[in-house]
């Protein structure tokens, strides 16, 4: 699946950690969203949507 | 609100009395199983003695697995839990892939005349898991980077 996470990140300067601290994950699941390796659960998939205050679908897109 | 990020080096709080108990559980039955092989070398008991002594290191064992169940239930990032059911599987696999070549090469083929003790083998078959296993975390994590 792909996301939009890495460039959400950028835009609020936000380091991977920085990210990992607000979604109260390891530095390495962020990672492993990013690079699409990982696809998170659909709870951890809100709590990236309520983060960014964006619908899950404007933030991971099927395919 | 931000909260330090987990590292996987670092152990979450929630996480941490399991690791801890899985970790004295391993610590108990490295040093159990010398203690039997030298009591069954030495004083070989018999019976239900026998059994007792034998059921020294398995005791641990089975303290180890729970400890380890109840750690990756408790482990809140999905991520990391999910990295160590799939090395958990791995190992499981690798073992179970060794030990069936090794059975019937020991039974039926060339390695039933070697000094290859299959009760060694079976005794030693957690570590051999725990060994795999605890390699199979790093390659599971290599996998995902």
């Amino acid at each position: 699946m792909k996301n939009r996470l890495k460039v959400l990140r950028a835009e609020r300067d936000w380091s991977q950690a920085d990210l990992a601290g607000r979604l109260d994950v390891s530095r390495q699941s962020v990672n492993a969203i990013e690079t699409g390796k990982y696809d998170p659960s659909l709870p951890l998939a809100f709590r990236i949507s309520r983060l960014f205050e964006m619908p899950i679908e404007a933030i991971f897109q099927d395919g | 609100m931000s909260s330090p990020p987990l590292e996987h080096g670092r152990l979450s709080p929630q996480t941490r009395p399991y690791a801890i108990g899985y970790m004295v559980c391993i610590g108990a039955m490295g040093l159990a199983m010398p203690v039997v092989a030298m009591t069954f070398r030495y004083l070989h008991p018999n019976g239900v003695l026998a059994a007792l002594v034998a059921a020294l290191p398995a005791a641990p064992l089975v303290g180890a697995m729970a400890f380890l169940g109840l750690w990756v239930r408790a482990e809140p990032d999905e991520y990391q839990r999910a990295v160590r059911v799939e090395a958990m599987l791995w190992a499981l696999g690798v073992v179970f892939a060794v030990y069936t070549m090794l059975g019937f090469l020991m039974v039926w083929g060339p390695l039933g005349a070697s000094k290859i003790s299959a009760g060694l083998l079976l005794a030693l078959i957690f570590p051999a898991w725990l060994t795999i296993y605890s390699g199979a975390v790093g390659l599971v994590r290599r996998r995902y980077r």
